[in-house]
This record gives structure tokens, C-alpha cells and sequence, in this order.
């Protein structure tokens, strides 16, 4: 039986599934690589996170009380996370290799240490806190004239890139919804397609789970093509960028069971149960 | 006097196609088993209309037919499917399948009817050479005549020995010996003790008093014989 209906799907409907296998490769190879970007962007992301602090520059602060007093004023506001001190010891420390020779010679080293300021290292409890933490401290630099804020460079860019991920979201269910609407409207227009010869099977006393198993069938015969197609696509073009900016990680990293599990969810999601689902809806008005 | 059984009842039933056209109207009526019931009528009097009732390709808009005395509105998808695996359906339109060959088409009533045939193949040229098809088996139904399509479908409806079996105008596009031919396999049919229902105008047919006669005019029943 199923030979003779598989006879009438595809004599009927090669053309549909022709398009289905070029849609699903784009698709698919494009999901693929949003995921890939996104992933190593968060990841590049987070790296820096860890390393993002407002500097605040204290100057001609002689008395480490002071100082301390103020770290407790800021330690009070609640988007920081932590506060690291370099005082002008350290400072002087770490700069004095890069000074120029005649400096050191013509000043002593207390006196280079008082032009020195304290820096207050200041990490927000993440990016998202930085531009309220930042007009905090403002204040403090209005009432003080010897305090001063430093931003990192870039932040601006840290600070957009950070927001990407509310879009993804956004992009992600957008983009699947756009995959259900297509293969919906693919089964849809195969049903419309084959109405009369699905009618005439229904009425010589066979069941429409005979086709909805040979659709089932067949799209996910052509999407496993279409995916393999593409993901190696994908796989092949991942890689040499990652050769090329190594700090591009592989995803998913075929040796992490948790980049596995994820790939497998999604290979089920998109090949097998969205296919079902959308057989199952699009031959709901075919019963007679 | 023994009680029989009514095979199918129909109670009351009218169809009204949107947005309001009366195709059949109150209709009552009862068919028993090995009945050969001859429904006649001018065109557009309601023939095909009650013929798609019994065989659920329209539901009634109002009123209850009985398969036995099991309600149609009650039946569930399996019970219907099985109860249209007992119908023999023979297509004012043929309802063939055009990207199949005459012999694939002919298999899948058999298949569908899930009744034991011991060689469904010879079964299959037995009527095609019954029928003067059997060198055109593996040809595409859609490369064949109008008469020749209509052959296809009345083997496809009595190959599968139904139970009781539908006809809408079989003989519409055949020649006077196809037509005695079909008529002698009908009467086979009816010697079998199977119920047959069939819709037709052909005066050939209707000369030969086969059995029941029921006439429609406008969707109304006018004569019960």
C-alpha cells in the first residue's frame, strides 16, 4: 500500500520537496551559524565582563582613612560587586619601567608617589549596572574635584553587544516561528495538491494515518539530507574561521556532552517533532 | 412474519448545499439486505446527493441515517473506514488515481478491503480480460478513454466482493454490450445475496425491472416501488 501512495506524493509533489530540501539548507545553515556568532560574541563577552571596572582616580588624598571612608561610602551602592585598591606604591611599581629615564632620575620616588593617584578599581554586579553605578560616582566627582571616573574603551560597544541577547531571544522565536509557518504552509499546499487522491483513498475505506506516516515519512527523509547538507556546510566554514581567529570556539564542541545534548534537542525539534506537529494540524480539515 | 432489519435507514434527512440550495428534502427510507434498489430521476433530482450520504463523502444537514441500527453521526473514524472497506463504490466521475496504472489502481481497492484473496494478481487479469483491459494493466489510468476509465472503476468497486455496492451512473460512457455486461455481473451480484444501490437514467437499465425503484425529483422522494 504505501508503495502505490508514495507513488502518488512524489509523482505529484517532487517539485514541494525540492523546495523544502533548499529552504531547510538555508535554514538550517543559517540557524547554525547564528548560534555559532552569538555564542562566541557571549563568550568574548563575558570574558571581558569580568574584567570591566569604572576607575576612579583619587588625587592628592594623603590619608589612607580618607580613602577608606570613601571605599565604605561606594561599597554601599548596590550595583557593585567588588572593590579592588591600587595605591600609588603599586601604581608607581607597575608604570615605573615604562617612564622615561630623565623623570626617574630628576625625582625621588616619594615625590613621583604624591603625583600619583589611588585607584579604585570599581567592578559593577554586571554590564547592565554599569551606566547606573557610573552616574553614582559621578556624583562623587562633583562634590570633589580631585576625584576622577575613567570608563574602558569601547564600553559602549561591551555595553550594546551585551543587549544582543534579549535580541536573539527575540530573533530565535521569530526564526522558529518562520520555520513552522513554512513547513505548515508546505504540508497545507501538498494536501491541497493531493486532495482528490487523498479523498478517494479515505473513501475506499483507508485512514489518513496512512498518510500522515508517508508524509512524516518523506519530509523527514528529505530534512535528515537537507541538515546533513548543510551542517557539514556549516561545520566546514566554522572551522576555518576558528582556525583563522582562534578565539572563535568550535559549537558545538562535539567533545562537550552539553553542546551534544543541545545539537540533539535541536536536530529532534526541527527534523521529527515540529514535522509531526505540523502534519498533524494541516490534515485536521481532510477527515470525511 | 419474521422481523428483518433494515440494512440502511435513512430518517428524515434533507442536505442543503450553501447557501441554499435544497439538494435532498426530508427524506425517508429504508434498504434491506439484497436489496437491488434502482434510483432514478432527472438530472439534479438528488441521486449522487443520496448516494455521498450513504457512503459519508457529505453528512446530512439535517435528519439520521442508520447503518443497521448504528446512527452514522455515531460512528467513530476506524468504524467508518471499516464500513467503507465493506462498500463497493463505483464513481459517477471514476475517482481513479491518474498517476497509477490500471492494474495498481484495481490493487489498492483490494488491498484497502483487507479481504483474503488467494492470488490478487490473477484475481485482477481475470477481470481485466472479463472487461477487454488486460493489455492496458500497466497502463496510467490517465492514458486511457472515457469508457475504458469507467471500466477501471466498476472492477475496482466489485473486485473487492463488497457488501453492499454503489453505483452512480456506471453505465454512462459504455457501449450497449459493455452495458449488458455489467448488467449480467450486477445480476451476479444480486444472486449472491448482496445489496446493490444504483443511480441511473440509462433506459437500458431501467427496462429491466432489476428490483426496487425509488424516483427522485428535486430532492424529493416522489415514488417508493
Amino acid at each position: 500500500m504505501f508503495r502505490y501512495l508514495s507513488k502518488i506524493e512524489i509523482k505529484q509533489s517532487i517539485i514541494y520537496y525540492l523546495f523544502l530540501f533548499l529552504f531547510f539548507s538555508f535554514w538550517n545553515f543559517f540557524s547554525l551559524f547564528s548560534f555559532y556568532f552569538y555564542l562566541n560574541i557571549q563568550n568574548t563577552l563575558q570574558i571581558y565582563q569580568d574584567r570591566l571596572a569604572i576607575n576612579m582616580l583619587i588625587f592628592s588624598e594623603k590619608n589612607p582613612l580618607n580613602i577608606f571612608n570613601l571605599l565604605s561610602e561606594i561599597e554601599k551602592i548596590p550595583h557593585v560587586k567588588n572593590i579592588d585598591i591600587v595605591s600609588p606604591e603599586k601604581l608607581l611599581e607597575k608604570v615605573k619601567k615604562d617612564l622615561p629615564s630623565e623623570i626617574l632620575e630628576n625625582f625621588s620616588e616619594e615625590e613621583l608617589k604624591a603625583e600619583f593617584p589611588y585607584i579604585l578599581k570599581i567592578y559593577p554586579l554586571s554590564i547592565k549596572d554599569y551606566p547606573a553605578l557610573k552616574d553614582r560616582l559621578n556624583l562623587l566627582t562633583k562634590v570633589n574635584s580631585n576625584i576622577q571616573i575613567y570608563e574602558p574603551r569601547f564600553f559602549k560597544l561591551i555595553y550594546y553587544a551585551y543587549f544582543l541577547k534579549i535580541g536573539f531571544v527575540i530573533f530565535v522565536a521569530i526564526w522558529i516561528f518562520f520555520y513552522i509557518f513554512f513547513l505548515y504552509f508546505l504540508n497545507n499546499l501538498l494536501n491541497l495538491h493531493l486532495k482528490n487522491q487523498t479523498q478517494i483513498f479515505l473513501l475506499l475505506g483507508g485512514t489518513l494515518r496512512k498518510f500522515k506516516l508517508l508524509r512524516f515519512f518523506f519530509l523527514v527523509s528529505v530534512l535528515v539530507l537537507a541538515f546533513g547538507h548543510s551542517s557539514s556546510l556549516f561545520f566546514f566554514i566554522s572551522d576555518t574561521i576558528s582556525s583563522i581567529f582562534p578565539f572563535f570556539k568550535h559549537y558545538p564542541d562535539i567533545s562537550k556532552e552539553k553542546d551534544m545534548l543541545y545539537f540533539g534537542i535541536y536536530t529532534f525539534f526541527t527534523i521529527f517533532l515540529l514535522p509531526w506537529l505540523t502534519i498533524l494540524i494541516s490534515y485536521r480539515n481532510y477527515e470525511i | 412474519m419474521i422481523f428483518q432489519m433494515a440494512l440502511l435507514t435513512f430518517q428524515n434527512v434533507s442536505k442543503i448545499y450553501p447557501p441554499y440550495f435544497k439538494a435532498l428534502i426530508n427524506i425517508n427510507l429504508k434498504i434491506y439486505k439484497g436489496d437491488f434498489v434502482i434510483l432514478t430521476g432527472p438530472t439534479g433530482s438528488g441521486k449522487t446527493t443520496l448516494l455521498k450520504l450513504i457512503y459519508r463523502e457529505e453528512k446530512p444537514t439535517s435528519g439520521e441515517i442508520f447503518y443497521e441500527d448504528v446512527p452514522y453521526s455515531k460512528l467513530k473514524k476506524k468504524e467508518l473506514s471499516l464500513f467503507r472497506q465493506n462498500l463497493g463504490i463505483i464513481f459517477q466521475d471514476y475517482k481513479l488515481f491518474p498517476e497509477l496504472t490500471v492494474y495498481e489502481n484495481i490493487k489498492i481497492s483490494l488491498v484497502l478491503s483487507q479481504k483474503f484473496v488467494k492470488n490478487d494478481k490473477f484475481l485482477i487479469y481475470e477481470y481485466l480480460e472479463r472487461f477487454k483491459l488486460s493489455e492496458k494493466a500497466q497502463k496510467k489510468v490517465k492514458e486511457l478513454s472515457g469508457g475504458e476509465q469507467q471500466k477501471v472503476g466498476i472492477i475496482r468497486g466489485i473486485i473487492r466482493d463488497p457488501e453492499i455496492l454503489i453505483a452512480d451512473e456506471p453505465t454512462g460512457n459504455l457501449d450497449p454490450s459493455s452495458i449488458n455486461e455489467i448488467l449480467e455481473i450486477l445480476k451476479d451480484f444480486h444472486e449472491k445475496g448482496k445489496t446493490i444501490i444504483l443511480a441511473t437514467h440509462d433506459p437500458i437499465i431501467l427496462n429491466q425491472n432489476l428490483g426496487k425503484t425509488i424516483r427522485l425529483n428535486r430532492g424529493e422522494l416522489v415514488e417508493d416501488v
